[in-house]
């Protein structure tokens, strides 16, 4: 056989082993959404528990945590704390609006952001304004405080917006 | 690392939910190494200090952290929701209908010219605009909404 041809057969084989190799690990069937789905919800499901609710046995429902876990599908655990007795009762949404959107300016907004405490949640919004932040508080005073010491002295903020919210209905 | 202080439950609650219990990637960080370090000593699983956090309510519970576009909750949208007006009625029709939507993850009461600030996870923005007018407009209690979209996640706790 000619020797390039062979090459060539060769390497399209060993595309197509390293492909099935990628699919087999890349891969999450409806078993595994259903056991991401539960464990978001309870991290602490018994296997017993979780395998009922998937629709699989002990044995195979373990090996299959393992695997998402060990692919980096399932990130970690974490608690879920109350937030009043964390003294962070109070929520209030900021939007924010930038002097400066070059992406120096959003780089240094965005890392300020991540080192904010009281921030819990900051996204970059399509719109009238850049950034929707989400704060986490004591109280009003707290929060007055965290926004004119904190929020409104992060790189390149121009102006602010804010509502309260008076009550949580559903969270996380 | 903060110094943190044996005797203040707050630090070790925020420390699991920094660390979770355990973190699979890293076997070391796990919650129970982390504390044993810290706290000298301390164990986790079955520790009684977490174990009365746990009673009393100061952690309601363990999540796995995933990430969302692996369940087609990828795009996330905020909804800003006026209600026909402010009766318990019409609000506990709402909270209802809220509860029982599952794309909602959060929402909140709110100040302003609305009453209500969703935060919604769909696959795409088609699936929230389905989500969006065959059902959360077509609510009752609904007088009017705003979107707001978001480009970008930059911090979620």
């Amino acid at each position: 056989m000619d020797h390039t041809v062979f090459q060539t057969f060769y390497s399209g084989i060993e595309q197509f082993i390293q492909n099935l190799m990628a699919d087999k690990t890349d891969i999450m069937d409806r078993a595994d959404r259903r056991i991401l789905t539960a464990l978001r919800a309870d991290a602490r499901l018994s296997m017993t528990a979780l395998g009922e609710q998937v629709g699989l046995s002990k044995s195979p429902v373990t090996t299959r945590v393992r695997r998402l876990e060990a692919e980096g599908f399932i990130l970690g655990y974490r608690a879920v704390l109350d937030p009043a007795k964390m003294g962070e009762a109070q929520v209030a949404f900021v939007q924010v609006t930038l002097g400066d959107t070059t992406s120096e300016a959003l780089e240094a907004f965005n890392t300020a952001v991540r080192k904010t405490s009281e921030i819990e949640a900051c996204h970059m919004i399509a719109g009238g304004f850049d950034y929707l932040l989400k704060i986490r508080t004591r109280d009003m005073s707290t929060y007055r405080k965290a926004l004119g010491e904190t929020i409104s002295r992060l790189p390149h903020v121009a102006q602010t917006s804010t509502f309260m919210a008076m009550e949580t209905v559903k969270e996380g | 690392m903060e110094t943190l202080h044996h005797s203040e439950p707050m630090h070790i609650m925020r420390l699991a939910e920094w660390t979770g219990w355990i973190a699979p990637r890293e076997k070391r960080e796990s919650l129970t190494y982390k504390l044993r370090t810290l706290f000298g000593g301390v164990k986790t699983n079955g520790s009684p200090q977490i174990k009365r956090l746990e009673k009393d309510g100061s952690i309601l519970g363990y999540r796995a952290v995933v990430n969302p576009s692996l369940l087609d909750l990828g795009q996330v949208m905020f909804v800003q929701v006026a209600l026909r007006d402010t009766s318990k009625e019409t609000r506990d029709s709402f909270t209802r209908a809220v509860h029982a939507i599952g794309e909602i993850e959060t929402c909140h009461m709110i100040t302003g010219d609305f009453h209500y600030m969703l935060t919604i996870r769909t696959r795409s923005v088609d699936a929230f605009q389905g989500l969006l007018t065959e059902q959360i407009a077509q609510l009752p209690a609904v007088a009017r909404t705003t979107t707001i979209i978001a480009m970008k996640t930059i911090k979620t706790r």
